[in-house]
């Protein structure tokens, strides 16, 4: 059973970009438009790395960033911030909570797979492209 | 390279031929002893006398054992050769010759030894002293590094040291200029003939840059030549090297911050001077001057960030100085840490003096005291205020009012406080006391007694007349309670009525009696008004005015005896007819033949009679003649018809009557009443009447006159109205105020004479006292006098009685008071008002300015992350392949957006600058590439709007040092500007550089002019083009998209570039916009 990248995410474009990207990378991805459905989903697919957008309804990413930390199961999985908010401090914040990575809003394509292996994504030399 | 230094007389060349030649002449003298002295072989003098020669001649130093030995040998052939002459081998020849090898051989080794450890031994020795000088010479340089405070002053001087004490013939520093690449002679000793100022040396890798000195500063390690004519580095230089006796040469790299910006160049006039402990040495010199310049670096770096501190608090400076009062902060041990300009200006102090003085300094005795406490309570309590004396450095004291508020200051608790002059307010409360001691004064000399005495009893206050009607000396009083004053005067009326005043608060008025407890009384007229004191008593002496009365009311029974008889008929009455009086003569001529009858009637008149004039006119009751005597009119003879209604019985009576006044405000009217129907039969007995009327006129008025005399003494302004607003009693004092004589103003209506008064208060409140019958006391100015008066109104039986007195002096002073007060809290209020304004503003604006930044930063990327994401992947072919011109467009769309998000970078950078924190990179720039790069993405723009983009760039370009990034964003802004606000024509870039183009203060720079031929920019407007959030003409706004940060930030950033823009435009026709930069940041 191959491991999916968890992607919690409540702008349907940006799911699409992330997930289509990825995907093209060989990647298998699994989205969560919302906190507490990205952490059920977190602890049913056994997820090899978690990409967390900050601004969500309802329960925000920093929130979702502390209840994933405080599942166990979940030690040993990276949780990288990808948000819009680049102010100073919001690094700090996002880093703070307990996310291992931090990626500001837009994401380059050209850039963003190298940035995900640097925080912990396994490469896969098998892509579907 | 290294040869061994020489030194004697001798050539050097002929070094190598010694040893030969001493072998060889020893040799030979062994032969010549040989075959010369073999009769003495084997004589052992000989042999001892052989070896004292050689010992001698060696120990006689190496040269004068050679001339020695030399000599020797010349005797010995001398002496021994010529006897004989002859030559033969000899069996005892051989050992002969073996002894005489032997000895021959170990002299040669023996010399040779000898003559080399006494070379060697003194080269040590100048080894030694070389190295000892460099030891002097490299503390001294020591030394140059401590005293020196800047580099200026610490080059020339180590120079200077390692010629004068390192016996260096010249030495020099090279600093690196990195525009030119040069390595630029800053410092030089032992430069007699301006060597170095012709001297061209590089850093880089051109011929002149291959030199000692280059090498040096491109490897940053020492460069040794140690024969400079042999060594291939220095061959520019060579011609120039010779003449000057400079053989060998040392260059040692200086470090600024661990980067080569020096080198420091040593000469020797001998070659092979640099040797491992020399160039150890003088590197460690190298390395302590490095170790300095970072040092004046960080020191330099140091005062920069003062500097920029400094301004922070130049601006909390002008805006503490603004402030009218006094400011200061100081922490807990009492050291000053801020304060305003005024504070110095106020204390006439320093600022180095106030920092070694102590807050309580400012204060003296009790104030020193409080104020302690006061700065207690604020570090204690949070804040506290005080008002205290503010001593100056002269000793002059000002009152002040402090409030002092704690705030933490570095985690240290702080005394924050500001001081307002209070001068005016102490001065307008001094005036307030004068007041008050004058109005005591005025009370003192009034004839009522004024009494003040507090909720325990005790007396508070006494005027001079309440002395007297105590007839007990004040001080025996004040401070005593009354009972304490008058013992068992619990039981009497007068405690009653003061007991009203004070335990029900209520006011209370009566005459009295007041015991004195030694049999005499005397009678008052006290009136006792609550106050919040307690109560206050006015008493006036009313004894002498009771006994006048005494003997009126007498007179009014012998009057009555009289009336009863008189045949006349005489009505007696009051103002409001509670007494009235018809004596039988007058109740017979109305008909009542019973008295009694006509006495039970006489109240029902009105009804019972009519009264017609002469003629017929019926008059109303209110115009009858009693009626008016009583009003205070006077009739005399008036003649009336009077009808009986029941009766029918008819009369003409003769009306004469006038009212008088007895007692304090008393009045009675009388009048007489005559039937003339029968005139001419009474006309006997009416003139009888008549004369006993005159006598009993007079007695009243002798009575009226009494009471008068006493009431004129009162000395209050008094006057007393009837109802019909006539002045029925006008005491001097009144007359005076008025400025008229009694006489003018008696029997006259008050309105009349006073017509300013009608429509006052004066008017309405004597109505209503008139009205309702109550006391009323209130304070009005009087403008017809310029006066303030205290009025008390009593209602009194013909009308109202008024006192009065002028209250202006004491008005205006609380009136002085009051505005005094309200004028310096109105300020303060200001001020607190003005900082508070300006503090919620700054809050407000910065709140504003950062959530703006917030939001338009994350707003923006969200659509973006569409736009770069999608093209992103577009381009990269993920979707499906793209034609050549598909990738071209993709690729300038995803351009766009990125300038889009360096765009809003920028917001956030310039909000950074703002804050100070913007940093900028020192890097080499290829201006070229960015001129290219950046006319190229601006290119397309202009060709969509018809326009021509011109370049003007000249073939070679300097190099130029500065961040790369940044001077892209400028250069990029302004094209974009340009065409922006161009519709026709073009836009031109020209590059200027060269020996001409230079910032203001002189550095070398390079000039970037973006010309356009657009709409241009009006003159008023060009003051706040550089504004943030600024575009020019607000109805541009919406032709011309932008945040209107652009040309902000241009300027911020050629500002901490180092350089600076401007601007130069003519309404209508164009605008050029000139970007100057230095062609290094910190050169």
């Amino acid at each position: 059973m191959e491991r999916p990248i968890l992607l919690i995410e409540d702008n349907a474009q940006n799911r699409y970009l992330a997930t289509f990207l990825l995907e093209q990378h060989g990647y298998l991805v699994q989205a969560a438009p919302d906190g507490p459905s990205g952490i059920s989903a977190a602890q049913a697919c056994d997820p090899v790395m978690i990409l967390l957008d900050i601004q969500l309804p309802g329960m925000d990413g920093y929130a979702v960033a502390q209840a994933l930390g405080r599942i166990p199961a979940l030690d040993a999985v990276p949780i990288v911030a990808v948000t819009s908010y680049a102010m100073p401090g919001d690094r700090e914040k996002a880093l703070a909570a307990g996310c291992t990575g931090y990626i500001e809003k837009p994401i380059d394509p050209d850039g963003f797979l190298p940035t995900l292996h640097r925080y912990g994504l396994p490469p896969r030399e098998t892509g579907t492209r | 390279m290294t040869e061994p230094r020489t030194s004697g007389s001798l050539p050097q060349w002929t070094v190598p031929l010694l040893v030969p030649l001493f072998s060889a002449a020893a040799v030979g003298l062994a032969v010549a002893l040989t075959l010369l002295l073999r009769p003495f072989i084997g004589t052992t003098p000989f042999a001892l006398l052989h070896l004292a020669v050689l010992l001698v001649t060696v120990r006689g130093g190496a040269r004068a054992g050679w001339w020695a030995l030399l000599f020797a040998l010349v005797g010995a052939d001398f002496f021994l050769f010529t006897p004989t002459g002859r030559f033969a081998l000899h069996p005892g020849d051989l050992g002969a010759l073996a002894i005489s090898g032997a000895v021959a051989a170990a002299i040669v080794v023996l010399v040779t030894r000898l003559r080399g450890a006494t070379r060697r031994s003194l080269a040590r020795q100048r080894e030694v002293e070389r190295l000892n000088r460099l030891y002097d010479a490299l503390s001294q340089v020591n030394q140059a590094i401590v005293w020196s405070v800047s580099t200026q002053e610490l080059l020339p001087r180590i120079c200077q040291v390692l010629v004068e004490r390192g016996g260096f013939p010249m030495v020099w520093i090279a600093w690196h200029d990195p525009a030119s690449r040069r390595l630029v002679p800053v410092a030089s000793a032992g430069d007699a003939d301006d060597f170095l100022a012709a001297v061209e040396v590089y850093a880089d890798d051109r011929p002149e840059g291959r030199g000692p000195s280059g090498l040096a500063f491109r490897s940053g390690r020492p460069y040794i030549s140690n024969d400079m004519q042999a060594d291939p580095a220095t061959l520019p230089w060579r011609g120039q090297l010779a003449p000057r006796g400079l053989r060998s040469a040392a260059v040692f790299p200086i470090r600024a911050r661990g980067e080569v910006c020096a080198t420091l160049s040593v000469y020797a006039t001998e070659r092979g001077f640099f040797q491992r402990r020399e160039i150890d040495l003088l590197e460690e010199a190298a390395n302590d001057i490095s170790y300095a310049l970072d040092n004046f670096a960080r020191e330099e770096e140091r005062r920069r960030a003062e500097a920029v501190a400094r301004q922070g608090h130049e601006l909390v400076d002008r805006i503490l100085d603004s402030v009218a009062g006094v400011i200061y902060l100081y922490d807990e041990s009492g050291r000053f840490l801020r304060w305003n300009q005024a504070f110095l200006d106020v204390t006439g102090y320093t600022a180095d003096e106030l920092v070694t003085m102590h807050p309580l300094d400012f204060f003296r005795g009790d104030d020193a005291t409080r104020v302690a406490e006061r700065i207690g309570n604020v570090f204690v309590g949070g804040a506290a205020s005080v008002e205290a004396g503010f001593v100056a450095k002269d000793g002059t004291v000002t009152p002040y009012f402090f409030t002092g508020r704690r705030v933490e200051l570095d985690g240290r608790p702080c005394l924050v406080g500001m001081g307002i002059d209070i001068s005016e307010r102490v001065e307008a409360e001094a005036e307030l006391r004068q007041s008050e001691e004058r109005f005591h004064t005025t009370l003192d000399s009034i004839s009522e007694g004024c009494q003040l005495f507090g909720f325990d009893w005790r007396y508070l206050y006494l005027n001079d007349a309440a002395e007297r009607h105590n007839r007990r000396p004040k001080e025996e009083l004040l401070g005593r309670t009354l009972p304490e004053a008058w013992p068992g005067i619990e039981g009497t009326a007068v405690f009653a009525l003061l007991r009203r005043g004070l335990e029900e608060r209520v006011p209370a008025h009566e005459e009295i009696e007041f015991s004195f407890g030694d049999g005499t009384s005397a009678w008052y007229d006290v009136r006792v008004q609550p106050v919040p004191e307690g109560i206050f008593v006015l008493s006036i002496d009313v004894t002498d005015r009771r006994a006048a009365e005494a003997a009126a009311e007498a007179m009014r029974r012998r009057f009555e005896v009289v009336v009863e008889h008189l045949r006349e008929g005489l009505v007696i009455a009051s103002p409001e007819l509670t007494l009235l009086h018809w004596n039988p003569a007058a109740l017979r001529l109305l008909g009542f033949d019973d008295l009694d009858e006509g006495r039970r009637r006489q109240r029902d008149f009105d009804d019972l009679f009519e009264i017609r004039t002469l003629d017929g006119a019926l008059v109303p009751p209110g115009r009858w003649p009693l009626a008016r005597v009583r009003g205070g009119e006077t009739i005399d003879g008036v003649e009336l018809r009077v009808r009986r209604t029941d009766t029918g019985r008819e009369r003409i009576f003769s009306y004469s009557g006038t009212r008088v006044e007895y007692g304090a405000g008393q009045q009675l009217a009388f009048m007489t009443l005559h039937d003339v129907t029968e005139r001419h039969a009474a006309e006997a007995e009416r003139a009888r009447l008549l004369a006993q009327e005159t006598a009993a006129r007079e007695e009243a008025e002798q009575a009226h006159r009494q009471v008068d005399e006493i009431l004129a003494s009162v000395t209050d302004a008094w006057v007393t109205l009837d109802r019909d607003w006539r002045y029925v009693y006008v005491n001097e004092r009144a007359a005076r105020i008025f400025g008229r004589t009694r006489e003018q103003l008696l029997g006259r209506h008050i309105w009349t004479e006073f017509p300013e008064g009608v429509g006052q208060p004066f008017q309405r409140e004597y109505e209503r006292a008139m009205r309702d019958r109550v006391e009323i006391q209130f304070e009005e100015y009087y403008p017809p006098l310029d006066a303030w008066f205290e009025n008390r109104i009593f209602p009194s039986a013909e009308g109202i009685s008024i006192v009065f007195q002028d209250i202006s002096a004491r008005k205006r002073a609380e009136l002085a008071l009051r505005e005094a007060k309200a004028d310096l809290e109105r300020k303060v209020e200001e001020r607190t008002a003005e900082l508070q304004t300006a503090l919620v503003q700054a809050e407000a604006a910065d709140r504003i300015k950062s959530a703006f930044l917030a939001t338009m930063s994350h707003e923006l990327r969200t659509p973006l992350n569409s736009i770069i994401g999608f093209t992103g992947i577009v381009l990269q072919g993920l979707a499906g392949p793209l034609t050549p011109e598909q990738q071209k467009q993709l690729g300038m769309v995803r351009g766009s957006a990125r300038h889009l998000l360096d765009l809003i970078n920028d917001v956030l950078d310039i909000s950074k600058i703002e804050a100070g924190q913007l940093e900028v990179r020192d890097e080499p720039v290829d201006l070229a590439a960015l001129l290219e790069r950046t006319v190229g993405t601006i290119r397309p723009l202009a060709a969509q709007k018809g326009l021509a983009l011109e370049t003007r760039i000249p073939d070679t370009l300097p190099a130029l040092r500065s961040d790369r990034r940044r001077v892209e964003q400028i250069l990029l802004n302004l094209l974009n500007n340009a065409v922006k606000f161009t519709d026709r024509g073009g836009v031109t870039l020209t590059v200027r550089a060269g020996p001409d183009v230079r910032l203001a203060d002189r550095r070398p720079a390079v000039a970037l002019a973006v010309a356009d031929t657009g709409i241009g920019i009006r003159p008023a407007d060009l003051q706040r083009l550089f504004q943030p959030f600024q575009q020019v003409d607000s109805g541009l706004s919406r032709q011309h998209e932008g945040t209107g940060l652009g040309l902000a930030i241009c300027r911020r950033l050629a500002e901490l570039l180092g350089g600076a823009i401007t601007v130069q435009s003519t309404w209508g026709v164009g605008s050029t916009f000139t970007v100057t930069l230095p062609l290094a940041p910190g050169a």
